[in-house]
């Protein structure tokens, strides 16, 4: 078992991200990401989608609400593909993501009768929530070019895979784990290559899975762990927004407080358990 | 004469009312535990809400039929970490399949392991319906019923494949009824 959680979680989503990322490599004068976008969008959504499908754990068409995510991951990285016809207009995403942040939101909150009256406002706070991480992402690929931010948003997304163990959700919590196998594997060809635009292809897919998958693990968790726990590590690369203060020891703490609460809040929940 | 027809008359009454007669199942005379194994260890749990019927209860139970319905949510183990781990979409998915159910189709007379009877029908658990046969053990005494049952079924029959190999697939069920037969 623990083979074969290394073999789809860890080692075949690192090698599509690392064929993605050298199949389509910027030129070395290249001052914005063009060619590395596809790679990007295929790291994740080739990556994630082959983990889910390898780790045969649900039936690849949907069924559940969670299902989805490999599909909504695979389509928004597919979206921003779309950037690359006017890659200067920094509106134009907005025309996409906002829809497909709705329709995410919309397939991911699940049908349980517990939810039937918060329904509508779960799928509107993801729609927000999954919007508003999409644009935070973007802006700090563009101001934070390098490995260091790949580096960074990859330990974020590693406070997951602890939270959804903690939350009683073990499949959830292993494929959640693939996200930073992803980021960290692009943070290090970022690094290796001296690429600085690896992370633009696939922040649409850390977007929609990063609170999708920690929202699915709160919605089907009959743990004690309070909501503001599994908000905290979803919400966490927000605080990234503040990067753009000095010095760059301090932009570190930042983003890593809000996952720090999180994953205090959920030890402290399940202790007494 | 009329001494003939007075017993006939009785006998009909006693076989009607037999015939008739039927147990509820609710979770003070119905316990439906299980022992899960693992490499090396075990956990036990049951389930609290079980309700139900065996209806048509004769002394031969040829044509009874039990029917059971568990709340799935109120699964409990050893341990509540574990509780909250097997109501989640990694074993019985309790928000999704919040009822698991047993229908019988026939109960035979004799069984294995010295059992009086042995119970066929339709178990569904997780949304997955499967035939079972298990062996059980009656007994009536006046109006009192007792049924026990210890039975094994393979968690991948119904659907419920997580863990495998760090959780073994054979789930050992036990069912004890003590009821009154109405």
């Amino acid at each position: 078992m623990l083979l074969q959680a290394f073999g789809w979680g860890v080692a075949l989503p690192a090698a599509i991200t690392a064929v993605g990322h050298l199949l389509f490599r910027d030129p070395a004068d290249a001052l914005s990401a063009g060619r590395s976008r596809f790679g990007g969008a295929l790291a994740l959504g080739g990556g994630f989608l082959a983990a889910f499908a390898g780790f045969d754990w649900a039936p690849m068409q949907p069924t559940d609400a969670w299902h989805w995510l490999p599909y909504l991951a695979l389509g928004a990285v597919l979206l921003d593909l779309l950037a690359l016809l006017r890659p200067e207009a920094r509106w134009l995403p907005i025309l996409w993501r906002l829809p497909a942040a709705a329709v995410a939101a919309w397939l991911l909150v699940p049908t349980f009768s517990d939810l039937e009256t918060t329904r509508p406002y779960w799928q509107l706070g993801l729609t927000l929530g999954i919007f508003a991480l999409w644009e935070t992402l973007d802006v700090l690929t563009r101001s934070w070019p390098g490995s260091s931010y790949p580096f960074a948003l990859g330990l974020v997304t590693l406070a997951a895979p602890p939270l959804l163990l903690l939350s009683g959700n073990a499949k959830l919590a292993q494929l959640s784990g693939v996200v930073p196998v992803i980021v960290l594997t692009t943070a290090l060809l970022a690094w290796l290559k001296g690429q600085p635009h690896l992370t633009n292809g696939l922040i649409g897919g850390v977007a929609v899975l990063l609170p999708g998958m920690v929202l699915e693990g709160y919605w089907n968790s009959f743990s004690g762990i309070p909501l503001v726990s599994y908000l905290f590590i979803a919400a966490a690369p927000l605080a990234g927004l503040l990067l753009v203060l000095p010095p760059k020891v301090a932009r570190f703490a930042v983003f890593f407080v809000p996952v720090a609460i999180g994953l205090i809040l959920a030890v402290l929940a399940t202790s007494g358990e | 004469m009329l001494r003939f027809v007075t017993a006939v008359l009785g006998l009909s009454i006693a076989v009607a009312f037999t015939a008739a007669a039927e147990v509820t199942l609710t979770p003070e005379t119905t316990k439906i535990e299980w022992v899960g194994t693992k490499p090396g260890g075990k956990h036990t749990g049951g389930f609290k809400k079980v309700t139900g019927t065996i209806a048509n209860v004769t002394p031969d139970l040829a044509g009874s039929k039990i029917s059971v319905e568990i709340d799935a949510d109120s699964l409990y183990s050893d341990n509540p970490k574990l509780t909250a781990h097997l109501k989640s979409p990694d074993f019985f998915d309790v928000k999704k399949h919040g009822k698991a159910k047993f229908e019988s189709t026939a109960i035979a007379a004799g069984g294995s392991g010295g059992a009086t009877h042995t119970v066929s029908g339709n178990l569904t658990l997780h949304g997955v319906t499967k035939e079972v046969s298990f062996p059980a053990t009656v007994s009536q005494t006046g109006k009192t019923f007792k049924l026990t049952s210890k039975f094994t079924i393979d968690r991948k029959d119904f659907g419920m494949t997580f863990g495998e190999g760090k959780v073994d697939n054979p789930v050992t069920i036990t069912v004890a009824v003590t009821g009154e037969a109405k």
